[in-house]
């Protein structure tokens, strides 16, 4: 029995900790990043802003390049990549996940090269909305990733973790178009940047407190030192950008980098958290154990027997 | 009649076959584990040595790629004033030991009771390890049992995080996931499992689940009758939180002390609120997109 | 088996071994079969059968005499088929040191075993109490095939036997203990052909003519079992032990076998499921004797042959047949003996048995508490403490067993006992037992990944008292001492072991499984180390399910600090060696 009276097997855990290695928390950041970015640069190029919409481009680009790699390399057959095309499955976030980073990758692909080379302008003209439109999904599909699983502080967060996602896919979005940008031509960015960064820190804080007692990963051992690094740093990062990178290149490069730090480093913390809350039993029993008690749930035993009819 | 899954028997239709699974009565399991080198044996699974863990006679500790059958024991003290065996005096007495010395005499009537349990994959009616699968490699068979097809699984690990039981896992060095078949290969054969077929007590039951599910509440009947009053039936009911399991429990305690979790529930009953949040957040996104580049001077 | 003065005939031999009534009455039918299944036409009622050929016994030749006489170097050579004493045996270290005296040791198992190994990998080796170049044995390691590369039959305690037929050849040069056996035979024969010496008819006479088959010229496993089971003159198979004859008209291996082959067909080799016959199970293959199921089942009918109660009906008298019938089972009584019947002054053998009276193979036909024969420590049961014991025999004034054998020697030390000066040094008591996960000595099972990391370690099961007493950690290592040796194992405190309160005082028991040795994939010590030589005068075996002992947190010395630490308990016990 461990201190919180949660019975369990000798602490054993009852769940997996999840197999995924950093090249998810990577995936997360750059998803995340590509997909806000596809918006901003499409958004930027309708308002003018060539100057942003084709550094964003370039951006969303590098992001949906990376992003498969890491995803083929978490994997355990690498050379099995293919396979997540050989169904769509709505039941799956990482079916759909697949299906729209490969449509947004296309999409994408076609546009940055139209932005970088001039070349293939008509397809790019279809292209850019709908690299727009997918990169949405692109960013906070990952919270359905994470929270459709059995691991109780992904789980517990389902309502909250994509609105997290999506500030952070914004403020990681425009921390690397502030930085790469001039700061004449980056105010849609700068604003992108500490509006995302605010959406993130609020939908996190109320994440935070929708957990309650669950939401313990997330204020100890790795995943509580990475939270707290990262909150510290997404805020600074968001000052700096706020305060000083309208005016000075290289407050902006600094802001650019801090904040991009932070986003990636929350999604460490969200990742490294879910280890943690998988590998204490009393995560998982005692939720599970309250929700018995208060009756809400039955549970999966039964003791009363349903006498056979005969 | 068992609950149908998605795709049993419907997708099947005149090949499917009548849904099978375990029923493991615990309250005759006597520990010899014989159901783990049977199925190690007869699915030809790695070997996974431990060392010594000094958690009772358990070298195995949980199921995983290596494991599909793990036998747990749980040893648990009952006092002789347990079942109103000794007198209330000496049952004070002895609580006055523990606090005086921090330990107890075992004295004539005090009984140890050692809890031993088969574990094994649930093959849940709502599989949330099938569900997630995004290559399809998780399947349901004709027998209405979870399968994951070794030549199609790409090692992507959802399965492992999706699962509530913690059964399945990543084989090392070889990168797919792994976990019990439920002997496919014999059932094929019209033969049992193997884990099954080698319980010397039938702790382990193998059979049509809807058939299991009546031995399992005859068998809870009289184990209460005959006073066990913390015997249980576990996952063997539609209502629960994974529509019932194709192998389910006689328990004598809580889940959580034989490892289980008391309320599983498959993560796919949340997954419209799931997909609703996701859809909501990326719209927002779109608005503050949207205000970030227009909403300047 | 005769001893060379006292059986100087057959005859003599069986007045002296076969009580004159119940089923042993027949003893010389037997014996006689027996002597014409082994030296067939050369056995006549002249020569007495060729009793003159069965080797003479001189002495104790029970396991623990031998290693003693072999520790005193009057042992030659020594076969060692699929056992390993420096594992299994008690006091391991003298059984070990009686081996290095041996001119040669042949083994034949699985792998090569702590016995296999020991003149280069022992506890003793590892001490630098011995050095292999010091060790003159000359060692056969055989390799051994395993029951599946076999055809032949398990008994199990219940007597049932269960034949299995080889499902693949052996690997390599590993040959079934019968192809050994055999072909050893025939080389022995081939190396005396033509000798004129009397003496070597024993070994040139006896029937050998066994078929082979295959590439190794592996002998008919069922050409033995037929032997064994029993013929009739005329070639025809004998159904039980009742058909044979004292006159050279049957032959017969074994006679409580006799039958396994009846009808022409290997009864143990039947494998009826149980879904098509009854509970009794009478056609999955066959138990000794008779394939009868429940020995003395007659006992489960009142003296008038009516069951004691109908819902546990087993074997009863039919009157209107005029036989003993039942569920199936082979009645373990005469088939038409009356439940009154009562025999006459002149009657012996089975015909001297009541028909009230079950228990055939005792001459009165009576089950026995008050035992006037057969046991060295009769006739009544009574308690004694084992020859290690922290309490005195409080049941009886005679401590430990009178008829005893212990061996007081330098190799054998044995504890003080309650009351004695020095008992306090070995306070606890100490136990052995095997665990589910492996066989007996290990060579079965530690060297099977599957089973050996189930149980990869030795360990000790302690209370959590003594834990307590001792500071003896779960989880880390205890070091248990006794006169013999002393032995690391890891600790598991656990409440299944409980400390009593006995004769005033707290009594705590150290638990350890005994299957591990230096041999195979998990290692560890013996348990065996510990224990001394203290037999049953019955059946010789040792004491291995109680001794006394001390056990301390931490692991044990290594090299001569081993020994330096169990001298130093010897001293303090004031053991003499």
């Amino acid at each position: 029995m461990s201190e919180d009276g949660t019975r369990s097997y000798y602490g054993q855990p009852v769940i997996k900790e999840p197999v995924w290695s950093p090249e998810i928390p990577a995936y997360l950041f750059t998803g995340g990043l590509a997909g806000a970015s596809a918006g901003l640069a499409y958004l930027a190029g309708l308002r003018g802003d060539e100057e942003l919409a084709r550094r964003a481009w370039i951006a969303a680009g590098a992001g949906v390049s990376a992003s498969p790699l890491l995803l083929i390399s978490d994997l355990g057959v690498p050379r099995r990549f293919l396979n997540m095309l050989r169904m769509f499955k709505v039941t799956s976030p990482m079916s759909v996940g697949s299906w729209i980073l490969s449509a947004s990758g296309l999409a994408t692909s076609v546009a940055t090269a139209n932005a970088v080379t001039g070349a293939l302008p008509r397809a790019a003209a279809a292209a850019r909305p709908a690299a727009a439109l997918l990169g949405l999904p692109l960013s906070t599909y990952t919270a359905a990733l994470l929270t459709n699983t059995a691991i109780p502080v992904w789980h517990e967060a389902r309502g909250v973790l994509a609105f997290v996602f999506a500030g952070g896919s914004a403020a990681s979005a425009s921390a690397v178009a502030v930085a790469v940008t001039p700061p004449r031509h980056a105010a849609p960015a700068r604003r992108l940047a500490v509006g995302g960064a605010a959406a993130e820190l609020i939908a996190l804080a109320a994440m935070e407190r929708r957990l309650g007692e669950l939401g313990e990963p997330l204020r100890s051992g790795r995943a509580g030192t990475l939270n707290r690094l990262a909150k510290g740093i997404t805020l600074a990062g968001a000052a700096v950008i706020g305060a000083r990178a309208g005016r000075s290149r290289a407050a902006a490069v600094a802001g650019g980098a801090i904040l991009a730090a932070g986003t990636l480093a929350e999604r460490w913390a969200i990742f490294r958290a879910g280890f943690q809350s998988a590998a204490d039993p009393k995560y998982v029993v005692g939720p599970q154990r309250r929700r018995i008690e208060e009756g809400t749930a039955r549970g999966g035993s039964r003791q009363a027997p349903r006498l056979a009819s005969a | 009649m068992s609950a149908e899954t998605l795709a049993w028997p419907g997708s099947y239709g005149g090949d499917a076959k009548p849904r099978v699974g375990f029923f493991t009565d615990t309250s005759i399991c006597i520990g010899c584990k014989a159901c783990e080198v049977a199925c190690k044996e007869w699915n030809r699974i790695p070997e996974s040595p431990q060392g010594f863990t000094g958690k009772s006679y358990d070298n195995t500790l949980d199921l995983g790629a290596n494991t599909w059958r793990h036998v747990a024991f749980i040893e648990q003290r009952v006092p002789a004033d347990a079942d109103g065996g000794a007198s209330l005096v000496e049952a004070a007495e002895r609580g006055g030991l523990v606090e005086r010395e921090g330990l107890a005499t075992s004295k004539e009537g005090d009984g140890v009771r050692w809890l031993m349990s088969s574990d094994v994959c649930k093959h849940c009616t709502e599989a949330a390890c099938l569900e997630v699968c995004p290559t399809g490699a998780l399947f349901r068979t004709e027998f209405g049992t979870v399968v994951v097809q070794e030549d199609v699984c790409n090692g992507c690990g959802y399965c492992v995080s999706a699962c509530p039981f913690g059964v399945l896992d990543r084989r090392e060095g070889d990168g797919r996931v792994w976990k019990c078949t439920l002997c496919y290969d014999r059932l094929k054969d019209d033969r049992e499992p193997a884990c099954a077929q080698a319980c010397p007590t039938n702790s382990i039951q193998f059979g049509e689940v809807d058939e299991l599910r009546e031995r399992a509440e005859k068998r809870l009947a009289k184990l209460r009758g005959d006073g066990q009053s913390e015997a249980r039936l576990y996952l063997a009911d539609e209502e629960d939180g994974i529509g019932g399991a194709g192998a389910f429990f006689l328990l004598l305690d809580e889940p959580e002390v034989y490892g289980l979790p008391p309320d599983p529930v498959d993560s796919r009953r949340h997954l419209g609120a799931i997909w609703a949040a996701t859809g909501a957040a990326a719209a927002a996104l779109g608005a503050g997109l949207v205000a970030a580049v227009f909403g300047g001077r | 088996m005769p001893e060379p003065d006292a059986h100087p005939s057959l005859e003599r031999f069986v007045e002296l071994n076969g009580p004159s009534n119940g089923a042993w009455g027949e003893l010389s039918s037997y014996m006689v079969s027996l002597l014409k299944a082994w030296w067939g036409d050369a056995a006549t009622e002249d020569n007495e059968f060729c009793f003159h050929n069965l080797p003479r016994i001189d002495g104790d030749h029970s396991h623990y005499a031998t290693m003693l006489k072999m520790l005193d170097g009057g042992v030659k050579g020594f076969f060692a088929v699929g056992q390993n004493p420096t594992v299994g045996s008690a006091n391991a270290r003298l059984q070990c040191m009686a081996l290095s005296k041996l001119d040669w040791l042949v083994l034949r198992d699985f792998s090569e075993t702590e016995t296999a190994a020991f003149w280069h990998d022992s506890p003793e080796i590892e001490s630098g109490d011995v050095r292999t170049e010091d060790i003159g044995t000359e060692v056969f390691f055989m390799p051994a095939a395993a029951y599946t590369e076999k055809d032949g039959n398990f008994t199990n305690t219940q007597r049932l036997l269960q034949w299995h037929h080889k499902a693949l050849e052996p690997p390599g040069d590993c040959r079934s203990d019968l192809h050994w056996i055999y072909h050893l035979g025939r080389r022995i024969r081939e190396k005396l052909a033509g000798s004129d010496d009397p003496r070597d008819r024993a070994i040139l006479d006896l029937t050998w003519g066994y078929p082979v088959h295959g590439p190794h010229d592996e002998p008919d496993a069922d050409a033995v079992l037929r032997e064994i089971g029993g013929r009739q003159a005329d070639g025809s198979f004998v159904s039980g032990y009742e058909e044979l004859e004292d006159d050279g008209s049957t032959a017969c291996g074994s006679w409580i076998h006799a039958g396994i082959y009846a009808d022409g067909v290997n009864q143990s080799a039947r494998k009826r499921p149980h879904t098509e016959q009854n509970w009794v199970a009478t056609e999955w293959g066959w138990a000794w004797p008779k394939n009868t199921r429940l020995l003395y089942n007659r006992a489960s009918a009142d003296p008038e042959g009516k069951p004691w109660s109908e819902r546990k009906r087993y074997v009863w008298w039919d009157a209107e047949e005029g036989r003993w019938t039942g569920l199936g089972d082979n009645p373990d009584f005469p088939p038409d003996k009356e439940p009154d019947y009562e025999p006459g002054r002149r009657d012996r053998a089975m015909a001297a048995i009541r028909g009230d009276a079950p228990f055939v193979l005792h001459p009165d036909g009576l089950g026995w508490i008050y035992a006037p024969s057969g046991l060295v420590d009769g006739p009544l049961p009574v308690h004694y403490e084992p020859q290690e014991s922290p309490f005195e025999n409080r049941l009886y004034a005679q401590q430990q067993n009178p008829t005893r054998q212990v061996f007081h020697r330098p190799e054998n030390p044995y504890h003080p006992t309650d009351g004695e000066t020095g008992a306090a040094v070995f306070p606890f008591v100490l136990t052995t037992y095997r665990l589910t996960e492996h066989h007996t000595a290990g060579g079965m099972s530690r060297t099977v990944p599957y089973l050996s990391e189930l149980q990869p370690e030795l360990f000790c099961e302690i209370s959590p008292q003594l834990a307590q007493e001792r500071g003896l950690e779960h989880g880390g290592w205890a070091t248990i001492v006794s006169a013999r040796q002393a032995i690391e194992a890891r600790v598991m405190v656990t409440d299944r072991v409980q400390s009593l309160e006995v004769q005033g005082r707290t009594m705590h028991v150290v638990g350890v499984p005994y299957h591990w040795g230096r041999r195979g994939l998990v290692t560890g010590d013996s348990a065996n180390e510990l224990l001394p030589l203290a037999l049953d005068s019955n059946v010789h075996i040792s004491e291995y399910k109680v001794a006394t002992c001390d056990i301390r947190p931490g692991r044990r010395p290594r090299g001569r600090d081993r020994a330096a630490l169990v001298e130093e308990y010897r001293r303090r016990a004031g053991v003499k060696v």
